[in-house]
């Protein structure tokens, strides 16, 4: 019976040694990018969805700052549509928000396409194991790939000799207080860029997602509404964002085009060369939502809510931050 | 599935608690489907190979029990033989008999093209077949009763644990463990699990690190410098120890916690003081079998100097040939046994410092068998040479970057120190467990939890941890 007794406290306490090891080597960015969201407990009025244009070019704060919204931002690198669909499927799950703006940029892109999958893991290695979970992953990742999403530690306790190297690098620049959105420092004038009206109508690779997420958004109570974040990107890319308008007609969705109603100066408010926007296009595009946000809906200015103090808290960190980064806190 | 993945921790609780929970009686039975399945995940279509090599040296053996004529007792041996040796040598040595046909026509001028083919290599087959024929031939010796029921030999052949990578057991040992239930005994079971920690310690810590090194190394040694061929040889030394050892510590481990006691397959094999000694030392369950039915049965040491040297030249070839297709593996073998033939022929010498001539014995003997394990790691024959000729003539090089970091050099480092001093301590006729069961309880298993996710966190498995698939910069 003793022997039996010390190889259960034996084996809990492999459990909690393993455990602790997990939570030791993970990256830290997920924390900073998502603990906020998963924190909580009012309902949002905004979420917003989609690939890295949309974590660099829409800050809550000051969405928050302008207009009293409650919003996150849920962006993530080289998100395609399908991964977007289990974003907001689990996000929604903890928070149900009023409006879902999903971000198109990606839409032309396959999930197919293997290059996305590091990235998947700074949203997905937030979730603890649970049915969603595995059926997000095992939808949207290869089979190949299925034990390091599901098991992280699997991939992380390799971390070892760059923690012990200190060559540990982030993966993203966000900070608890940006409720998701992250800020890039510079500027990069965009070159040859030129518009077109044109359009692309042609079913792109993650246009059925896109249907699946607008009926879930309807079965939810959720407003769906789509966007172009705006970009110096190429032509060809252009005239799939032009072409989404007959999409956002068919299913009956608002779509706000930033591409054919640029609110940024492409010259001064890009970071680097693929047309990131820095934290001055970010604050003329949030400016830009916010505007449309309360035309559009009837949302409540909640600055001065006893109950979301901590946004004004938050709102001084991010406002701070920006200033010693920035320099400045908006362009006007 | 192999012993370092997902599919054999969840596969190896579940058939050793279901091993025990099972009635006695049908114990073998579970293990028989179970090693049956393991083999099957390799390749399904492959596990019909080892049923027929299963069924040929069963009825064989049958046939040489029953048969009262002595040349129907040869013949069917014989029949035994050349059926198991024709799949193992269609399988593994088809490729390169047509190469070696090619070049033979080419070289006489012969405008004689054999076709490139590409068979699979079914998983374990030399080691399942080695164990089938060493059955049918003690039965033909009349050293081991044949057995009456088919399964319980079938189990005996595909026993799960040793299955693809060895110990090649004898039907003597193994036959008899397999057939009887076993009950739970902790300490046992206790026992077999350090076991297989050490397997997993040696696989995945050292081999599988030391891997990444080697390999770089061996595919670019045009730009390495001579000594880093050298370090790079020294350091496969230590790989294909722990790759190999590591793999039998797991499969004894696992066998031991089913209550079946395997031979030790390695023991200490860079403490030996002699090319001979190291082949007593290595893969020793492979080298009792060409001893056995190989090198005896041709006279072993008897008769001549020439004679003997014949044998073991012969034995080596073959042990080659047995390790690999390839030429470089005939060449691996009979250098390997052209050294023990310079041995046996040398002079006894009576050193005055014994202690000290023992340990440069020793330093010799590695220095030799790196040489012979170049020769086995190299991508052929021809590069072995040039890259042996590299290490003296230009061993002062620049070194070239390997991609390996300090870190992980430094993690090899010391896990390989950590190894010879498990080693010296085997060496010294101690166990781990021996050791620390000396130690008070808490302690022991505390040790323990600290052995077990020091593999874990050190161990090179999973996917593959890459920072630079994370920075973010590509989008």
């Amino acid at each position: 019976m003793k022997k039996a007794i010390g190889v259960i406290v034996w084996i809990a306490a492999l459990c909690v040694c393993l455990a602790l090891a997990d939570s030791f080597f993970r990256r830290e960015e997920g924390a900073k990018k998502y603990d906020a969201f998963f924190a909580e407990e009012e309902q949002l009025d905004v979420l917003f969805l989609g690939s890295s244009r949309v974590l660099d070019g829409v800050s809550p704060m000051e969405l928050w700052r302008d207009y009293g919204i409650t919003s996150y931002n849920m962006g993530n690198s080289s998100e395609c549509m399908d991964a977007t669909e289990w974003v907001l499927r689990i996000a929604s799950a903890h928070n149900k928000p009023k409006i879902a703006m999903i971000d198109l940029y990606y839409i032309s892109r396959s999930i197919e396409d293997e290059w996305h999958i590091p990235y998947r893991h700074l949203f997905l290695d937030e979730i603890r194991l649970s049915p969603m979970k595995i059926k997000a992953v095992t939808s949207t990742i290869p089979k190949a790939y299925w034990t390091e999403f599901l098991m992280p530690f699997s991939l992380y306790h390799g971390r070892w000799e760059e923690m012990l190297a200190g060559t540990v690098e982030p993966t993203v620049d966000c900070e608890p207080f940006m409720m998701g959105s992250e800020l890039r420092i510079g500027r990069y004038p965009a070159e040859d860029y030129v518009r077109t009206e044109e359009m692309d109508t042609s079913e792109q690779p993650g246009t059925a997602a896109l249907r699946r997420i607008v009926n879930y958004c309807r079965e939810q109570g959720i407003e769906p509404v789509l966007m172009a974040i705006p970009a110096p990107i190429s032509e060809e890319e252009q005239r799939i964002m032009n072409g989404m308008q007959l999409v956002a007609d068919e299913l009956g969705v608002p779509y706000v085009n930033m591409q054919a109603d640029n609110p940024v100066d492409y010259a001064a408010d890009c970071y680097d060369d693929v047309g990131h926007l820095n934290p001055d296009g970010a604050s003329k595009t949030t400016a830009y939502i916010g505007r449309w946000l309360t035309e559009q809906y009837d949302l409540e200015d909640k600055r001065g809510s006893a109950a979301l103090s901590h946004w004004d808290d938050s709102l001084v960190l991010y406002e701070e931050f920006r200033l010693a980064n920035w320099g400045h806190m908006t362009m006007e | 599935m192999l012993f370092n993945s997902f599919e054999f921790l969840i596969f190896f609780p579940v058939v050793t608690l279901l091993y025990f929970v099972l009635p006695g009686k049908v114990r073998w039975i579970w293990l028989l489907i179970m090693s049956y399945f393991f083999y099957m995940n390799w390749n399904a279509e492959y596990a019909l190979l080892m049923l027929a090599s299963t069924a040929v040296t069963f009825l064989c053996s049958r046939v040489i029990v029953a048969a009262q004529d002595k040349r129907l007792r040869k013949g069917t041996l014989i029949a035994g033989l050349v059926i198991n040796l024709g799949m193992l040598g269609y399988f593994k040595y088809t490729g390169m008999l047509l190469d070696v046909f090619s070049r033979v026509c080419g070289f006489l001028g012969l405008a004689v093209q054999a076709p490139k083919v590409s068979i699979l290599l079914p998983v374990g087959i030399s080691f399942y077949i080695f164990q089938a024929l060493s059955y049918m031939i003690d039965v033909y010796k009349g050293k081991v009763k044949p057995e009456r029921n088919f399964f319980k030999y079938a189990l005996f052949v595909s026993f799960f644990p040793q299955l693809v990578a060895g110990p090649i057991e004898r039907s003597g040992r193994l036959l008899k463990q397999v057939a009887v239930p076993h009950d739970f005994d902790a300490k046992r079971v206790r026992d077999g699990l350090l076991i297989m920690m050490l397997g997993f310690f040696e696989k995945v810590v050292i081999a599988d690190r030391a891997c990444m090194y080697v390999d770089v190394i061996f595919r670019a040694w045009i730009n390495a410098s001579g000594a880093q061929i050298a370090l790079a040889t020294g350091v496969f030394m230590v790989q294909d120890l722990c790759d190999f050892a590591g793999y039998s510590y797991i499969a004894i481990g696992a066998a031991k916690v089913l209550g079946i006691d395997l031979m030790t397959n390695f023991r200490q094999p860079y403490f030996a003081h002699s090319v001979q000694n190291f082949w007593a030392r290595w893969h020793i369950s492979l080298s009792t079998w060409f001893r056995d039915y190989i090198y005896f049965p041709m006279g072993a040491g008897r008769g001549s100097k020439l004679r003997r040297s014949f044998n073991i030249m012969t034995v080596y070839t073959i042990s080659g040939l047995w390790h690999g297709a390839a030429l470089k593996y005939v060449a691996w073998g009979m250098l390997n046994g052209a050294l023990q033939v310079v041995e046996t022929l040398l002079p006894v010498y009576k050193p005055k410092h014994p202690k000290l001539h023992h340990v440069l014995s020793v330093l010799w003997t590695n220095v030799l068998i790196g040489v012979t394990m170049l020769v086995f790691r190299a991508g052929s024959l021809s590069t072995a040479v040039k890259m042996l000729i590299k290490i003296p003539t230009q061993w002062g090089a620049p070194w070239m970057n390997s991609g390996f970091s300090p870190m992980q050099g430094i993690c090899l480092g010391v896990c390989t120190a950590i190894l010879f001093a498990i080693e010296y301590i085997h060496e010294k006729r101690k166990t781990l467990t021996e050791m620390t069961d000396r130690l008070p309880y808490a302690v022991r298993m505390t040790l323990y939890l600290i052995a077990v996710m020091a593999i874990v966190i050190f161990g090179v498995w999973g996917p593959g941890y890459s920072a630079q698939a994370f920075i973010y910069f590509q989008f």
